[in-house]
């Protein structure tokens, strides 16, 4: 359904190039989901902005594929995409306050996406509104409120309703989460996966308990790439790139409280990497030839590989 | 163990702001941000205070400080009430209580170099401009992992986890014997959240600090905490040994809490306890048990009466452990 082929979107700055995404592949199924984790600065959310053809100044796409439903986005006018958000690929923010309107009642903003991409007249697109603010948890009465008016779960939860209003077919949710408590991040993660229905699924997120819990695919970035691209049941039980595995290790285990493991070093700055791979300088396991040439692709079954030289 | 810090009854008020009217008639609207609570520090402890947001643990770890200014309760520091003292006589005390912040973008000031960071805090108490200062800086830099020949560099030479380190060193410069930390590692990446968690555990053992660690990350917290307190609307709902606390929790929004964090493990598919709603504005609070619109098992006295914390080692404010 979605191919993203050697996608590369690199930030122009008067002295610099920040390769913020260099080189990303991966593929996602019809009704499947997909995590892209990785931390701050790794180029996860620049990746699902790609996708949607929505990269801000001074970045741009330079190079690659990215096939839906086979057409090529890249090559699709700005008039096509445009038609595109919203119905056929929805995108929901980890912030919910910048993301609405403040002036808008929340009904009319929801309305808006059936008015737009359904062509339905005030009062349909309206009625189809309130209709779909109830079933992510919003009563009748509410929907004229303000943004303000609502708690941030609540908000977002007007934002899954219109991402969900016109049913599409891939939904991109850029750590829709992080900004919300421990409790109410549940409750969306159950309401995200109950309504997405038949719709694919990219969650970017930097918890990997969300990972496990809510995706089938996931991709792990690091420095603009991604460096292991897998199955998560596979992904967890046996990590093969020393990123993935100091990351899974690091998590405080509540039986044990020996020392924590802990990935040395900090992470690379996107606008001077080496030459080789860009973990080397904090991996455990590297050897002279990784910090000078990049490591290779390790293919492993169907479309799923890591990159290391480390060969398991 | 001795008690190094203890609060009784601490209560944090603030008026929210409002308008003429409101005041001429006596509206304004009270927030209870801490809402009597009791609990102590022994010394040479962690204490790992968990909450959601606005429950009222930044609150209190600054309050305990004297950073805000307490509405009633004590703060018994050794024995001595630092809820009553002046500023002036606060100001010896200050070099024994530190903190440090979430965020170590805006808390380090950017036109200061390392150096002069952390030596601030030696500076104000007394210590001489000199050679040695400087030696005890780069001593004070490598204790913390930041390699001392940067003493000269700025704040933004330095990334995230590495300012961390900076706000710890500046915090343990004065040695002090009880430190807030306020959300330390949750503006960190993951793979550095380990770091510093280990680095202040080390400090714990080391040097004998007692902390009361902030987080909302329970999974951290139970690393690194010898007991958890949970705090929910301004109020303690269970306090306990980090271990207990974890795997047997008591009080049924502690119980949510752990079963609504996702196990970083694709077979684990627990038994989640859903919770309604979400935490009410801290100005409409709920009669009786704050928790009671959100439990599951809430019954006509939680609607009308306060739970108080109850329990010798492990203590647990609800009803449903009170009848049990």
């Amino acid at each position: 359904m979605l191919r993203v082929q050697q996608l590369k979107t690199y930030f122009y700055t008067d002295s610099t190039v920040i390769k913020a995404v260099d080189g990303v592949s991966f593929d996602l199924a019809k009704g499947a989901s997909l995590a892209i984790v990785g931390e701050s600065g790794c180029g996860k959310s620049v990746c699902s902005l790609s996708i949607l053809r929505l990269v801000p100044t001074p970045g741009k796409i330079v190079g690659g594929k990215i096939i839906f439903d086979g057409v090529d986005l890249l090559e699709l006018s700005e008039k096509q995409m445009r038609q595109l958000r919203g119905k056929r690929i929805a995108m929901i923010f980890q912030d919910p306050m910048t993301s609405l309107n403040p002036y808008l009642r929340v009904s009319t903003q929801v309305a808006e996406v059936f008015s737009t991409h359904k062509q339905l007249n005030r009062n349909a697109a309206r009625a189809a509104a309130i209709e779909i603010l109830e079933k992510v948890g919003i009563p009748a009465a509410r929907a004229d409120d303000y943004p303000h008016q609502f708690s941030g779960g609540m908000r977002q939860r007007v934002m899954i309703a219109a991402a969900i209003a016109c049913h599409p077919e891939l939904i991109i949710a850029d750590e829709p989460t992080t900004a919300l408590d421990v409790t109410v991040q549940a409750q969306i993660l159950d309401l995200l996966s109950e309504l997405r229905a038949n719709s694919s699924l990219i969650l970017i997120t930097h918890d990997l308990g969300i990972v496990a819990t809510a995706t089938d695919f996931v991709a792990v970035m690091y420095a603009g790439r991604i460096v292991e691209y897998r199955p998560t049941a596979d992904l967890f039980s046996n990590p093969l790139h020393p990123y993935t595995e100091g990351l899974l290790k690091s998590i405080p285990d509540p039986n044990r409280t020996t020392k924590l493991f802990q990935i040395g070093g900090q992470p690379p700055s996107l606008s001077n990497l080496p030459p080789g791979c860009a973990f080397a300088p904090r991996c455990p396991y590297a050897e002279p030839r990784c910090s000078q040439t990049p490591p290779p692709l390790r293919q492993l079954d169907s479309s799923y590989y890591y990159v290391c030289w480390l060969n398991r | 163990m001795t008690a190094l810090i203890e609060l009784q009854q601490l209560k944090v008020y603030f008026t929210k702001e409002s308008g003429l009217i409101a005041r001429l008639f006596g509206k304004e609207k009270l927030i209870k941000a801490v809402d009597n609570i009791s609990f102590d520090i022994r010394t040479g402890e962690i204490l790992g205070l968990v909450g959601e947001s606005g429950s009222g643990k930044s609150t209190t770890g600054r309050a305990m400080l004297r950073l805000i200014k307490p509405t009633s309760g004590k703060i018994l520091y050794k024995g001595k009430d630092l809820a009553s003292l002046s500023e002036s006589e606060l100001r010896p005390y200050r070099r024994h209580l530190q903190i440090i912040f979430q965020n170590p973008y805006s808390s380090l000031n950017p036109r200061m170099t390392v150096g002069d960071i952390i030596a601030e805090p030696l500076l104000n108490f007394g210590a001489k401009r000199n050679k040695e200062l400087r030696k005890q800086v780069e001593q004070l830099m490598e204790e913390v992992g930041l390699a001392p020949e940067h003493i000269d560099r700025y704040p933004h030479e330095f990334s995230g986890g590495q300012r961390q380190r900076i706000g710890i060193a500046r915090a343990l410069a004065l040695r002090p014997e009880f430190i807030v930390a306020d959300e330390p590692i949750a503006a960190l990446d993951v793979s550095v959240q380990a770091q510093i968690i280990n680095l202040l555990k080390e400090l714990q053992k080391k040097l004998g600090i007692a902390f009361l660690f902030i987080s909302h990350d329970l999974r951290a917290v139970r690393y690194i905490s010898d007991r958890i307190a949970v705090m929910y609307l301004g109020k303690i709902v269970e306090l306990g040994p980090a271990a207990e606390v974890y795997e047997r929790p008591q009080h049924p929004y502690t119980q949510a809490l752990i079963s609504a964090l996702p196990a970083p493990d694709p077979k684990a598919r627990s038994e989640r306890i859903k919770l309604r709603g979400e935490p009410p504005e801290p100005f409409f609070m709920p009669p009786g048990c704050h928790f009671h619109p959100r439990c599951p098992y809430a019954f006509d006295k939680c609607r009308s009466l306060q739970p108080t914390l109850a329990g010798k080692d492990h203590s647990v404010a609800c009803f449903l452990s009170e009848s049990r």
